[in-house]
């Protein structure tokens, strides 16, 4: 990796005096890159980037732009394009009025001003609509106007704090794939702070995973979703089984663990407890029915109930108390009732043995 | 198959057009009593105040075979006999009804020495004998002016703009039309100016102080917030006059300010802050403060704290961010509260008169000693009528300049 462009180092902060909501962060964030926050509420992903932005002040550590401290410049200097929440459009102004606003308060010439508006307008395809007040505008509508006016000033960063929140589920991912296009295209440094793991894995580069104040991993999508570092990104991201049990032994990065159901499986040892207590996580498409006389890892479950979704059927089951869930092709569910006893399979390297907290 | 179809559009029709007239209906009932309430205790009165104004109707009554008469002279030349029959005939059946003394102070607006002219005649018209156009040259040789008919001629008519020209100190010269009254008798235009000014200075400090006040109350967290107010509503539960009263327990030479101040040794002599000018802007800017803080509160609260964040992060200095997007989404709010606080203070009237000096009276005092005390409500209702259309005006204004019309009420 190159310079970074932003440095969280050692960043700290807390409201009360007590609690950090935001423990000992370091972040390094590339040019051009498109890196999104994820976490729970109250996970320390909006501080992070409202001390990133200018409006919180880290209680410990700095944080560097292009390797200079950014502890003494206030917001307006920070050259931070923010998309907020609910748009944060000023209402009292035309659409044309607000895309100037970061430019006019820059003094920029008149005419230049004109052509970066006219670009801009073109760019989120609002043409035609420079007159209008934001009230008289579509929801998708007033986020373009708020993603074009956060990147008309050409910003060394653009901020996004849950940008897409308020948009309907179809028109969400319309505007996810537009946003990313948009990223593709300009190249801008992107930092995206969302609870929604979907919005997180379709746009970024790279994803940081928050809780309780802390990244759990950061990664690139795909890494984040097949390698989960821990059982909680492991749970956060996508749908996962988690079979409790016991590391028996390890050879060659694999362990052998013995569930709580008294079965025995072989599973990446990525991070199990020190007394060896585990969760061996396992993606529902991962698992499969065995097939007869396989070898290798088995499990034994009984059919609470198969679903039908259309494109695949969805298997829950249970082994011992442990629930368990996963998807089959169409044709491979006949005949799988409720009661029913099957034998499921996987392959060692899609099984990972994380700590043990649910 | 079309006609079949135009069938059920006319039926569709129909029953549209019979749910919405019962819709109608309930509304029409749940609003009448408010529509009655309205009409009786506010048009009613208001209408009734305003004819007071120009209408005024006393000698017609006292005479009006009379006054049918003096519509039909041309006030060319005097009248002849007939006339000055009628003049004995109504004046003496006036003066044994009663009704001529308020028809001779009619006549007396329309010209002076009428009023004893009128009840000299009334007095001794029953014992006077045809020709009656000598018999009154007798009684007073005024009869005898062409003046004195024309006064009646005026005085017979229903409508005056006698009370509406006194409450903008004009007078009507018969010879030459409108003109201003003497200076020395000019009182009402310069009331006028006293209650503008004193009402534009309240608004100005009402909202110098209700802005920053509103807006930290807008600001504050929710505890704090409830605490200001509270603190804001907590006038209103005190009566007026209390309030008032207590400026002046306040204010005064001996009162607590003064005493501190000297104590303090700011000032060497107690300063005459009550019954004047001073006295009179603190209590009022008092009372109406909460009318300017409300409208602006409930502007200011639903404004999004995003926004001063957003021109930030474009690059706007904290001040550039409230001058060019905090503030100009309060305009609404502070042009409502301007408004309120500025028609509320043209109609201050107890007020100024406990804690005011003699110049600090507003127009609202005369109205209500004319009304209350001299009864006369003719030039009570011009004034409060000269008062109304100061409002009408402002009021457009207003909304024109500080938006009031885009307050959205409810």
């Amino acid at each position: 990796m190159t310079e970074p462009l932003v440095s969280f180092r050692g960043v700290e902060k807390t409201y009360d005096g007590r609690v950090n909501v935001v423990q000992s962060l370091n972040l390094d964030i590339a040019r051009g890159e498109f890196l999104t926050l994820l976490g729970p509420s109250g996970s320390g992903k909006t501080t992070t980037l409202m001390m990133l932005a200018g409006f919180e002040a880290p209680t410990a550590g700095e944080i560097l732009l292009g390797g200079r401290s950014l502890a003494a410049v206030p917001a307006h200097k920070r050259s931070m394009g923010m998309v907020f929440q609910n748009y944060a459009l000023f209402p009292h102004m035309t659409v044309a009025d607000n895309l100037a606003y970061p430019l006019r308060r820059r003094g920029v010439a008149k005419p230049e001003i004109a052509a970066a508006l006219k670009r801009a307008v073109e760019m989120v395809k609002l043409t035609g609509l420079e007159a209008r007040y934001p009230a008289q505008l579509s929801g998708g509508q007033q986020q373009r106007v708020a993603v074009a006016r956060a990147l008309i000033f050409q910003p060394d960063v653009v901020l996004m704090d849950e940008p897409l929140g308020a948009l309907d589920k179809n028109l969400r991912e319309q505007m996810q794939l537009e946003l990313k296009h948009l990223h593709d295209q300009l190249g801008a440094t992107i930092v995206y702070v969302t609870h929604d793991q979907s919005e997180a894995l379709t746009m970024s580069n790279r994803v940081a995973v928050f809780h309780e104040g802390m990244v759990q991993q950061l990664d690139t999508p795909e890494a984040m979703y097949e390698r989960p570092a821990n059982s909680f990104v492991a749970n956060f991201i996508g749908e996962n089984n988690a079979l409790p049990g016991r590391v028996e032994g390890t050879a060659d990065g694999l362990c052998t663990v013995r569930l709580d159901t008294g079965e025995a499986v072989r599973a990446v040892a990525v991070n199990p407890a020190g007394n060896g207590r585990t969760l061996v996580s396992i993606r529902p498409e991962r698992l499969r029915l065995a097939r007869d006389g396989e070898q290798g890892n088995r499990l034994t479950a009984h059919v609470r109930e198969t679903i039908y979704f259309g494109d695949h059927v969805r298997l829950h089951l249970d082994a011992g108390a442990t629930p368990l869930m996963l998807k089959l092709p169409l044709g491979e569910a006949a005949g799988l009732n409720a009661g029913i006893q099957v034998m499921l399979a996987c392959a060692p390297e899609h099984c990972r043995a994380l700590d043990p907290v649910a | 198959m079309s006609a079949a179809a135009a069938t059920m559009h006319a039926e569709l029709g129909r029953k549209l057009r019979r749910a919405n007239r019962s819709r109608q209906l309930v509304a029409l009932t749940l609003l009448a009593p408010a529509l009655l309430l309205m009409l009786a205790a506010f048009v009613w009165p208001i209408a009734a105040l305003l004819t007071n104004a120009v209408h005024a109707p006393e000698f017609r009554t006292a005479a009006p075979k009379l006054s049918a008469w003096l519509q039909d002279w041309d006030g060319q030349a005097l009248p002849d006999e007939a006339g000055h029959a009628l003049v004995a005939e109504e004046f003496a059946a006036a003066f044994a009804a009663r009704t001529l003394p308020r028809a001779s102070t009619r006549l007396n607006y329309e010209r002076s020495g009428m009023r004893s002219l009128a009840m000299k005649t009334g007095r001794q018209a029953p014992r006077l004998k045809p020709p009656y156009s000598e018999a009154l040259r007798v009684v007073d040789p005024a009869w005898g002016e062409l003046d004195t008919w024309r006064a009646m001629k005026r005085a017979s008519i229903l409508v005056t703009d006698r009370f509406v020209l006194q409450a903008l100190d004009l007078e009507r010269d018969f010879d030459a039309g409108i003109r201003p009254v003497p200076p020395e008798s000019r009182v009402y235009i310069d009331r006028l100016q006293v209650t503008f000014w004193i009402s534009i200075v309240v608004t100005l400090l009402c909202a110098a102080i209700g802005y920053p006040m509103a807006y930290v109350m807008a600001m504050a967290s929710k505890g704090w917030g409830r605490v200001l107010f509270i603190l804001v509503l907590l006038p209103f539960w005190i009566s007026l006059l209390v309030r008032t009263a207590a400026w002046v327990v306040l204010l005064q030479k001996e009162g607590i300010l003064n005493g501190a101040m000297l104590a303090l040794g700011l000032i060497d002599a107690p300063k005459q802050l009550i019954f004047n000018r001073i006295g009179v802007y603190v209590a009022m800017v008092h009372i109406l403060l909460p009318f300017m803080v409300l409208p602006l509160y409930s502007v200011m609260k639903s404004i999004p704290r995003d926004h001063a964040r957003a021109a930030e992060s474009l690059g706007a200095t904290p001040v550039s961010a409230f001058l060019t997007v905090y503030f100009p989404q309060t305009v609404p709010g502070l042009g409502a509260g301007c408004l309120l606080a500025f028609i509320l203070s043209i109609g201050f009237y107890v007020t100024p008169s406990l804690v005011g000096g003699s110049g600090d009276q507003m127009i609202s005092s005369l109205i209500a000693e004319f009304a209350l005390g001299t009864a006369n409500w003719g030039l009570a209702s011009a004034l409060a009528l000269v008062l109304l259309c100061c409002v009408a005006i402002v009021y457009p204004v207003f909304g024109r300049y500080a938006g009031a019309r885009n307050l959205r009420l409810g």
